[in-house]
């Protein structure tokens, strides 16, 4: 009976949103969201500029000391400082479209959408490859695909999987983990809507719907945490292949 | 009206709206990345990358070194007073050690000058008294020789009296008085 009651959306109703000229969709709108709003913040924060920061400069300055300290630092080391404002774009920009996935009326991850993680991760890519032969020379291809200690004799099995893994698969499963969270995110609270627009117009409302509602609720909340780690993860992992192009020997 | 249908019955309405669906419009591959998505999250991204690193972290980090500086300067400063205080301090022990050895340098001079002005103040204090004493001496000798002198002639005259009385006839005073006085310095008559 309740099985009878309960219509999932088509996965291109998920997903899919129509366009309103030039291509911009929902999705291109979070986009803008995403980068309007670190862009208003840190704005504030540097034209107040005062020695004790507080509200909004508060915010952003520990955000920085965040994205140094907790992803530039131990992921790229020593001189990781030119790469922070890009560490801080990856972070802010994903950070902001993942939470559009509670936010009322919007309600859709922005990297839920292959697109958006497929640009940051081949930003990420192209970033660590250049970074790889400005740093290193020629020399950094060498290092990455015939690694140092290795036995002659393996490299034939070796040199294969690290150029498959180091420049073909890295930016695909940077994307895909981004991308498939957030997915999966969505779908599991869509699932859980549905659920409850189901049980309430069923008559096992009183006895169900109080779980399947509370299951909506967690899960939601769930989504937020699970929103803020993928951009930390993100971010992070941008900044260990930055860092393992800059210092390829450690 | 759906609670009144066999599951049978829903699985094949569902089976035949797909069909009709797949018939009637292609079904988007939901993973597969769309041209449009793609440019305007580069755009907006790209956007957000150049002015985080040109417009809006410069002056951030401008503000951040600023303050750093004046932690580091204001750190040095605290440091510098305390190398100061510490130098005080060295200062101000030394004048204390220094005063505290004049002091005690002033105290055992003050102290021997005590002590000999005392010994002097003694010396002539014992010398006055022997003075005084060896005056009195004297005068109590020359006292005491006088009554001695005085009890000799009264004795003498007395025993010259009481001779004369058992001899019947007066005794001529000085012609017994050496026998007198040695009987009287003790020795025999």
């Amino acid at each position: 009976m309740i099985l009878a009651a309960v219509e999932f959306p088509p996965i291109e109703n998920v997903v899919e949103w129509p366009t309103v000229g030039a291509g911009f969709n929902k999705i291109a709108l979070i986009c803008a969201i995403a980068m309007a709003v670190p862009t208003v913040l840190f704005f504030l924060a540097g034209r107040r500029g005062a020695m004790v920061p507080r509200g909004v400069q508060g915010f952003v300055e520990t955000s920085i000391e965040f994205v140094e300290e907790q992803i530039a630092k131990p992921g790229i080391g020593h001189g990781y400082e030119p790469f922070v404002p890009l560490l801080t774009s990856f972070f802010f920009f994903i950070a902001i479209g993942n939470l559009f996935e509670v936010i009322p009326f919007f309600q859709m991850p922005m990297n839920a959408r292959m697109g958006p993680p497929l640009v940051l991760a081949l930003t990420a890519w192209v970033m660590f490859i250049s970074v790889g032969i400005k740093h290193n020379g020629p020399g950094y291809l060498k290092e990455v695909l015939f690694p140092p200690g290795v036995p002659k004799a393996l490299y034939l099995l070796v040199t294969p999987i690290e150029f498959l893994s180091t420049f073909l698969v890295r930016p695909f499963s940077h994307a895909v983990r981004l991308f498939a969270n957030m997915l999966a995110g969505h779908i599991l609270l869509i699932t859980f809507t549905v659920l409850c627009i189901a049980v309430w117009t069923s008559g096992l409302v009183v006895a169900i719907l109080p779980f399947t509602f509370m299951g909506l609720v967690v899960f939601t909340a769930f989504e937020v945490g699970v929103s803020l780690i993928q951009a930390f993860v993100f971010a992070i992992l941008a900044a260990v292949y930055i860092g393992g192009a800059l210092h390829p020997a450690h | 009206m759906l609670e009144e249908l066999s599951i049978d019955e829903l699985l094949a309405a569902d089976a035949e709206g797909e069909e009709g669906e797949a018939g009637s419009e292609e079904v988007p591959n939901p993973v597969l990345p769309t041209g449009n998505e793609i440019v305007w999250a580069a755009v907006f991204f790209f956007a957000l990358w150049a002015l985080m690193k040109y417009v809006l972290m410069p002056p951030i980090n401008r503000t951040r070194n600023e303050r750093a500086a004046k932690i580091a300067a204001a750190k040095d400063a605290v440091s510098g007073a305390s190398s100061d205080v510490a130098d005080k301090q060295a200062a101000y022990d030394e004048a204390m050690a220094a005063a505290r050895a004049e002091a005690i340098d002033i105290i055992d001079q003050a102290r021997a000058r005590a002590e000999s002005q005392r010994a002097s103040i003694m010396e002539a204090a014992e010398a006055e008294v022997a003075e005084l004493r060896s005056a009195a001496s004297a005068e109590l000798a020359e006292a005491r020789a006088g009554a001695v002198g005085s009890l000799r002639e009264q004795v003498a005259s007395v025993a010259v009296g009481a001779a004369s009385s058992v001899v019947g006839r007066p005794i001529d005073q000085a012609s017994v008085r050496s026998t007198i006085d040695s009987v009287l310095d003790g020795g025999e008559a």
